[in-house]
């Protein structure tokens, strides 16, 4: 894997049926950029949290399901690499926060540090989760007692919790369905923010039923519709002057 | 179903409309000016106009936080602002020849050379197809109207030098003057086509 190609993913060709239900339908030349918010929009049930599931190789795990095709990370093909090691590289932010509720805080984030191998001496572990809580924006807010019950947290706080979870295994790319789709204005600001501060440091693919959120966070955007691939491109010519007709009713409120 | 931000876009467009209706009246006053009178309503047409665009500013801003409109939504909203300011300079330019012309004390049927009077029906018709190409959003005619402010361009150039050679004189001065006006409201309405492409093709094409 080489991570000096300018994009981080590329797929190159794509196909997914589940329970024989064609979802995701000849998906080509959709490339990634590294470091970049790569959002992709979609009316429901256009596939998109399929296309993220499918990226991370998280799809494989349900029955029925039947991906034909090749997606490439960091020039090799995904199907060609160990899942679990994808997923260190690749991690998952859903659209529910699920950090583990009965743990606190600390503990979310050491779990998932010594379960993955990170570290083990105590003084390199507190490093990190002080560190992953840093760069999730959510230290300076929980600080005082890291041994609060991840279930006391708002739903924002809880989401960025996740978040940091998944910054401490140091992934390349973030995968984020719909996360502020769950959360209050204020939590949901504070990810947008969150989205645009990580990007210096990884890429961040965005789902987001929301245009209007794609537009202030995204780099790129992409359209799926009905399991197609309609348009990408960069956010600021798509928002302004999408190439199809679809995409200019998607983004400008005039579909259905 | 109506969105709600069409509401927004349907006054923006009703704002325009009447913005465009002054600023070819405005135009068409100076040709019956009335020393001193003539002057005197353009000077109200021109503060009417510039109220209108500081209103369609209001309004557009309200649009882009109310509803953050996207794709052709966004470059209309963006277009509208730009041009309310081209409207809102073509009635103050006319606003200046006719005051050029009381400064000057002369009246156009005295002073007018022919070919200032040929810039000037040159000017008005841009200016009409200008109104028009915004209206059915041409970009045939943004075309014409970029290639007729290059004719403009250049009818005030041969003036300019041609009045370097006489020896001055009130109409010359006038005369001058209304070359150069006509020449910034060929600008403007050079500006409008610009938008116009804009919100047909998305994109500002370079000279």
């Amino acid at each position: 894997m080489s991570d000096s190609l300018p994009f981080v993913f590329e797929i190159v060709a794509l196909n997914v049926w589940i329970n024989n239900r064609h979802i995701l339908k000849d998906i080509r030349d959709l490339r990634i950029p590294r470091n970049s918010v790569f959002a992709i929009m979609g009316p429901s049930g256009s596939g998109k949290s399929t296309l993220l599931k499918v990226l991370n190789r998280l799809l494989e795990l349900r029955e029925g399901v039947k991906i034909e095709g090749e997606v490439k990370f960091n020039g090799e093909n995904i199907f060609n690499i160990d899942p679990i090691r994808l997923r260190r590289k690749v991690g998952m932010v859903f659209q529910q926060p699920n950090p583990f509720y009965n743990m606190s805080i600390y503990d979310n984030i050491a779990y998932a540090v010594k379960a993955n191998g990170i570290a083990k001496r105590k003084e390199e572990i507190d490093e990190i989760v002080k560190q992953s809580l840093i760069r999730a924006n959510l230290y300076e807010e929980v600080k005082d007692n890291l041994k609060r019950q991840a279930s006391s947290l708002s739903g924002g706080e809880q989401q960025r919790l996740v978040i940091a979870r998944a910054l401490a295994l140091k992934p390349e790319v973030l995968l984020m369905d719909e996360p502020t789709s769950q959360i209050d204005v204020v939590g949901a600001r504070k990810i947008e923010e969150l989205i645009i501060e990580l990007k210096k440091e990884i890429t961040i693919i965005l789902v987001s039923h929301n245009p209007q959120q794609a537009a202030r966070v995204s780099d790129y955007v992409s359209l799926l519709y009905d399991g197609k691939l309609i348009e990408w491109g960069p956010s600021q010519r798509v928002f302004t002057y999408p190439k199809s007709e679809l995409t200019e009713k998607y983004v400008a409120g005039r579909m259905g | 179903m109506v969105r709600l931000i069409d509401l927004g876009m349907q006054k923006l467009e009703v704002m325009l409309s009447e913005m465009a209706k002054e600023a070819i009246n405005s135009m068409n006053m100076l040709a019956s000016f009335k020393k001193g009178e003539t002057a005197r309503q353009l000077k109200e047409i021109s503060r009417k106009l510039k109220r209108l665009k500081e209103e369609v500013g209001e309004i557009v801003l309200e649009i882009i936080a109310r509803y953050q409109p996207m794709a052709s939504d966004l470059r209309f909203v963006k277009s509208s602002l730009e041009i309310s300011y081209d409207l809102y300079r073509i009635s103050r330019y006319s606003y200046d020849i006719a005051l050029a012309l009381d400064d000057a004390d002369v009246s156009l049927e005295e002073c007018m050379e022919p070919e200032v009077q040929k810039n000037m029906l040159r000017v008005k018709e841009m200016l009409d197809l200008a109104i028009k190409s915004i209206l059915g959003k041409e970009e045939g005619l943004a075309y014409k109207i970029k290639q007729m402010d290059q004719q403009v361009d250049k009818a005030y150039r041969d003036y300019f030098n041609k009045a370097l050679e006489f020896k001055g004189g009130r109409c010359t001065v006038a005369n001058l003057l209304i070359m150069r006006y006509l020449e910034r409201l060929a600008d403007h309405c050079s500006y409008i086509a610009d938008e116009v492409l804009f919100i047909v093709k998305g994109i500002y094409e370079q000279e």
